[in-house]
């Protein structure tokens, strides 16, 4: 690169800095861990249908003890409020999943 | 285990405690460690499932994660003993679908402004930054489901500890003098407003939030550009976000794109269905019952915190200690802020820091000095209004609003 154009591409770097809102703001997000959700009846069809929309932890970071009612409603909101592809029969197949995977069904939960 | 955190006796809070209390002229120290750490990085919230791992997102320190696709990210709650304005790169993150924008060139990003007005805008970053007289005010944000996971009995949702709030100096143009340049008709009830964020589903409802017209154009409600004088971090809405001061994060619409004026109340599913809380004085429901009416979401309750001193903390006895904190409400103004060493029995005046506006945080400070035994610290502000806080949590379904006063039991030896 010769001097004069060495010194446009500063110049040019200055506007640039001067004009910092100009800039594309382009962000990368860490990469989801898990994608999977925990071991239980009719996991294939809980993978398919519940990670569509959203990440495990979703499900992970509820409390350790909601009842049954507790998940079908979730899974009930999942299919009518939001729209997620749940088939009518699927709902009882994903609450007794969710019921005895993460919630108070579950082995060694306490129950309220 | 109490509500509150967990003590720890980590090196960097202690070391950080004592450049402050060095200022302060006051030598002895109260353990402070607001999370407990389970590993480097992990961060354990005082209930059920409360593991949080701490992750570096772009443009943010390593920040609590609750949930990855779509991210929320809250803040480490000794953050607030740091600075009574929030660093963007620790300002909490709460987002509802997963289509979440990630390039945004702000050459070319446009907000319109249509429905019942006289002449539809398009309006690019630089019409807003060149073209509109500024306003800048501190403002708090905060999650309606902020602290969601101290609800007892525990309901679903975001389990947040008490992080999912953040203070910062906003800067943009008032909502109201681009809604008279478009020029609002007559009979126009309510104002939308959409971001770039967009659901994974066609089915799923978009993310809309709206206002009453007359509070459209109270002249405070914003559209930032400037967060902290410097651009929003993407995370927190970059270009532009809807700022509602007083009112809850819902409706401080990130990535606006979209705003239009209805002649009748918006009625989409973020207003209709959820957001709502019951339609009392307290919000309140008996615990485990459904409200017979809701209404949706508005200001904020009055809430203070303690920062510096952590649950199960143990502290020097028979000498003069420093206790500081924050204190917030909707956008009245903090009066007072009392605290009591005794769990409630006894209560004095804090003095009260720089008065940043009514929509900040306040900061607040009180001397004490603790006979040797276990101590149960209280605090409870009080706004302008006469509003405080209860001495017993108030419950409702969704888990939002939750604004008891809050108790740090420590030993003094």
């Amino acid at each position: 690169m010769s001097r004069s154009h060495r010194l446009t591409a500063t110049l040019a770097g200055m506007l640039a800095a001067t004009l910092a809102s100009a800039a594309i703001l382009t962000i990368d997000l860490p990469p989801e861990t898990t994608t999977t959700y925990k071991p239980g009846p009719n996991l294939e069809l809980v993978n398919a249908r519940c990670l569509i929309c959203h990440s495990t932890d979703y499900v992970a970071t509820q409390p350790p003890n909601l009842p049954r009612k507790t998940w079908e409603a979730e899974v009930t909101k999942m299919k009518k409020t939001y729209g997620a592809p749940i088939a009518d029969d699927e709902i009882a197949t994903l609450t007794d999943y969710f019921a005895k995977t993460y919630g108070d069904e579950r082995p060694g939960a306490t129950k309220p | 285990m109490p509500h509150g955190f967990r003590s720890d006796p980590p090196a960097p809070p202690r070391r950080q405690f004592l450049r402050r209390a060095g200022a302060a002229g006051l030598g002895s120290l109260f353990g402070i460690s607001p999370l407990a750490a389970l590993a480097d990085d992990i961060v354990a919230l005082p209930f059920g499932n409360g593991e949080r791992p701490l992750v570096k997102y772009p443009q943010k320190r390593a920040l609590l994660r609750l949930t990855t696709r779509p991210p929320q990210l809250e803040t480490p709650f000794a953050v607030f003993d740091e600075n009574i304005i929030t660093p963007n790169d620790a300002f909490f993150v709460r987002y509802h679908l997963a289509g979440i924008p990630t390039r945004i060139d702000p050459a070319t990003y446009r907000l319109a402004v249509r429905g019942s007005v006289a002449s539809p805008l398009s309006l690019g970053l630089d019409d807003l930054k060149k073209n509109f007289e500024p306003i800048e005010y501190v403002a708090v944000n905060q999650c309606s489901g902020n602290s969601r996971g101290f609800s007892e009995p525990r309901v679903p949702g975001g389990q947040s500890g008490n992080g999912a709030m953040g203070n910062a100096r906003w800067r943009g143009v008032p909502l109201k003098t681009v809604l008279e340049k478009a020029g609002v008709q007559a009979g126009a009830k309510q104002v939308s407003f959409n971001g770039l964020d967009t659901p994974v589903l066609p089915t799923t409802p978009d993310f809309v939030k709206a206002l009453d017209l007359d509070h459209a154009l109270d002249g405070e409600v914003m559209l930032a550009y400037a967060m902290n004088g410097a651009d929003l971090p993407m995370l927190n809405g970059y270009p532009l976000r809807l700022i509602v001061p007083g009112h809850y994060g819902t409706y401080w619409v990130k990535h606006l794109s979209d705003i239009v004026v209805h002649d009748a109340a918006f009625d989409g599913f973020w207003m209709a269905k959820a957001y709502r809380v019951p339609d009392n004085a307290c919000a309140c429901v008996e615990p485990g019952t459904a409200p017979s009416r809701t209404v949706p979401i508005g200001r904020f309750d009055v809430r203070s915190f303690i920062t510096n001193v952590a649950d199960g903390a143990h502290v020097k006895a028979n000498r003069p200690q420093i206790v500081r904190g924050i204190a917030f409400d909707g956008g009245y103004g903090i009066r007072e802020v009392l605290f009591s060493e005794d769990g409630g029995a006894h209560w004095r005046a804090a003095r009260l820091g720089e008065d940043l506006g009514r929509y900040s945080f306040r900061a607040w400070t009180i001397e004490t000095t603790l006979a040797a035994g276990p101590h149960a610290l209280q605090v409870r502000a009080l706004n302008r209004i006469g509003q405080s806080q209860p001495l017993a949590p108030l419950w409702n379904p969704p888990g939002y609003m939750r604004n008891v006063v809050e108790t740090t039991h420590i030993t003094a030896a």
